[in-house]
């Protein structure tokens, strides 16, 4: 496997079917990690994985670390990622520096109760940013709406192109909000000790549009809408601040859940067919996007990709005993994250954006095909 | 505990084990379940026994020493220790297959867990129990984030053996209002230290 060549645009996303990271390639071997997700085998991150695979040395390559929210879908390997990238600005959202985040995440985070959590991957990222503090590097940049978080200009044969990051996310009134509810979050007195498991809906998480030239993409994160209208994407799509070009790829949002879809992003925010990926979410009863989510986006683009399918894989034990015990006792059972998929795009954005070449690995498939025999 | 638990023969973990892949647990037939609920409840096989960390992981442990029970072990370094009780050996349970897992869903009558092999290096599986599984004393325990242990082997009884499946929810202690207060202090040192208005 190859890097793309300096002058070419790469958007990368990783999805096993729990757990999701985008990788940009913005020029000159100039790269931007967007959220983290680990190979189940190697326990590495999936991004830098993929960077070593191809021959980019990380620590001098990823320029932008980003942190759309503090689930543990999206940032597995987070923390080692910051650490191996001292030339990376780290940039996470503006509610998340606040005293009640940093309370939850020292109480919760401190003392992981089992494998990772999303509050204990965040108390390691503290703790990274803590030794980035004493290193002298650069301190994390805070997203908020309509802000510019990072711009670079790139010089080719072709013609001089800039990339400009900018986050449209959350709003003031959507970190207030989220300040009420993380505060919920932290445990009292005398309650029981449990592992942190926040399933509420997301309006909090840092959507990023990226202008490359004359292409913008669009990364939607996991931003959901609530009955707000100064929150989630409603707030998005009636800000006169944000960036008014049109999107030719977009990340969509909340692994394309109907609770997430705003038909005023497709409108006003993307051009007509854009190149949509996303990444599945399976966990217990949750299974997005559902059939009729596929439906809706395929409606909306016949260019729609998801990194990995739907279908449940049932394990098997070496133990035949074992195999018939397991059966007996469980009304239903799966493997969790059975293989990385990977949506990789590439092309040019000088002089002319070219079209996209997509090519799928692992268990990408294209959307279409979401739910058949299934 | 140690009355409970009695002597402990711990294996050298560079000496082949009796059994391969199995672990044997021995109790006394009178304490039955107890002594089971004494040897899974609060703890994980994998954290093995040493005679440096004796009698460290009973429930009423953790009352007292909460830094034992947040503590995350390593997850693949599964000893094989065999309990000899003080009294006769007439029962023992003879472990195939363990998992350490975590309540994602509660619903009704079922949950959905994530589960972690103790026992080899498998992917992570995620499966739904019916809470009729769980022992009557454990079901209030059943709320997402609690962490049990759930264990498929034989329990050898009198010249019988029964093929078993054990579901044991841990215990843990309430939170104290120390470690919250910790928990604020912490926070409001970070953001000072990093100047985060």
């Amino acid at each position: 496997m190859h890097g793309p060549a300096l002058g070419e645009v790469e958007i990368s996303m990783f999805g096993p079917g729990y757990g999701e990271s985008v990788l940009l390639h913005v020029g000159d071997n100039n790269w931007l990690v967007v959220d983290s997700c680990v190979d189940s085998s190697s326990k590495q991150p999936v991004a830098l994985q993929y960077l070593q695979q191809i021959g980019v040395d990380p620590s001098e390559a990823v320029k932008l670390i980003v942190a759309s929210h503090w689930h543990d879908d999206h940032i597995r390997g987070l923390a080692n990622t910051i650490q191996k990238c001292p030339n990376a600005l780290f940039v996470f959202s503006s509610a998340l520096k606040r005293k009640e985040f940093l309370s939850l995440v020292f109480a919760m985070g401190k003392r992981p109760l089992m494998d990772t959590s999303g509050a204990s991957e965040f108390y390691s990222i503290l703790h990274a940013l803590r030794e980035r503090k004493n290193a002298g590097l650069d301190i994390p940049r805070f997203a908020i709406a309509d802000r510019l978080m990072w711009r670079k200009g790139f010089s080719h044969v072709g013609g001089d192109y800039g990339c400009e990051v900018y986050s449209l996310s959350p709003s003031d009134e959507s970190v207030r909000l989220a300040l009420k509810k993380i505060a919920s979050l932290m445990p009292q007195e005398r309650d029981p000790k449990r592992r942190l498991i926040d399933r509420s809906p997301n309006h909090n998480a840092v959507v990023l549009w990226v202008k490359i030239g004359k292409l913008s993409v669009l990364l939607g994160s996991d931003l959901e809408n609530i009955n707000h209208p100064g929150c989630g994407w409603s707030a998005i799509v009636s800000s006169r601040m944000r960036p008014l070009e049109k999107g030719a790829i977009f990340k969509i949002p909340h692994h394309g859940s109907a609770n997430a879809d705003h038909p005023g992003v497709w409108h006003e925010m993307l051009d007509h067919e854009p190149l949509a990926i996303l990444a599945p979410f399976i966990s217990g009863n949750i299974r997005i996007p559902t059939k009729s989510d596929v439906k809706r986006i395929c409606s909306r683009t016949s260019c729609g990709y998801s990194t990995a399918d739907v279908k449940d894989q049932k394990p098997k034990f070496a133990q035949k005993v074992v195999n018939k015990t397991v059966n007996e006792v469980v009304r239903s059972i799966r493997i969790v994250n059975p293989q990385m998929g990977h949506i990789r795009v590439r092309g040019k954005v000088v002089p002319m954006l070219t079209p996209w070449d997509v090519t799928l690995f692992g268990g990408a498939l294209p959307m279409s095909l979401l739910y058949k025999n299934y | 505990m140690s009355g409970v638990r009695g002597n402990q023969l711990n294996l050298n973990p560079f000496q082949k084990p009796i059994l391969d892949s199995v672990a044997l647990y021995d109790y006394d037939e009178d304490t039955d379940d107890s002594t089971f609920d004494k040897v899974f409840r609060g703890t994980r096989l994998s954290d093995g026994f040493s005679p440096e960390a004796p009698d460290e992981l009973s429930a009423e442990d953790f009352e007292s020493n909460p830094s034992q029970v947040n503590s995350s072990p390593p997850r693949k370094s599964l000893h094989f220790t065999h309990f000899v009780p003080k009294g006769a050996v007439r029962s023992r349970f003879i472990e195939l297959q363990q998992w350490e897992g975590i309540v994602s869903e509660v619903s009704h009558e079922a949950f959905f867990a994530r589960l972690i092999s103790l026992s080899d290096d498998k992917p992570d599986i995620e499966a739904e129990f019916a809470i009729d599984e769980v022992h009557s004393e454990d079901k209030k325990l059943i709320h997402p984030g609690a962490v049990f242990y759930w264990s498929i082997g034989y329990k050898e009884d009198r010249g019988q053996r029964i093929r078993a499946s054990l579901v044991r929810f841990r215990r843990l202690p309430a939170w104290q209002k120390h470690e919250l207060e910790a928990a604020k202090k912490d926070a409001k040192d970070f953001a000072d230290l990093l100047e985060w208005k």
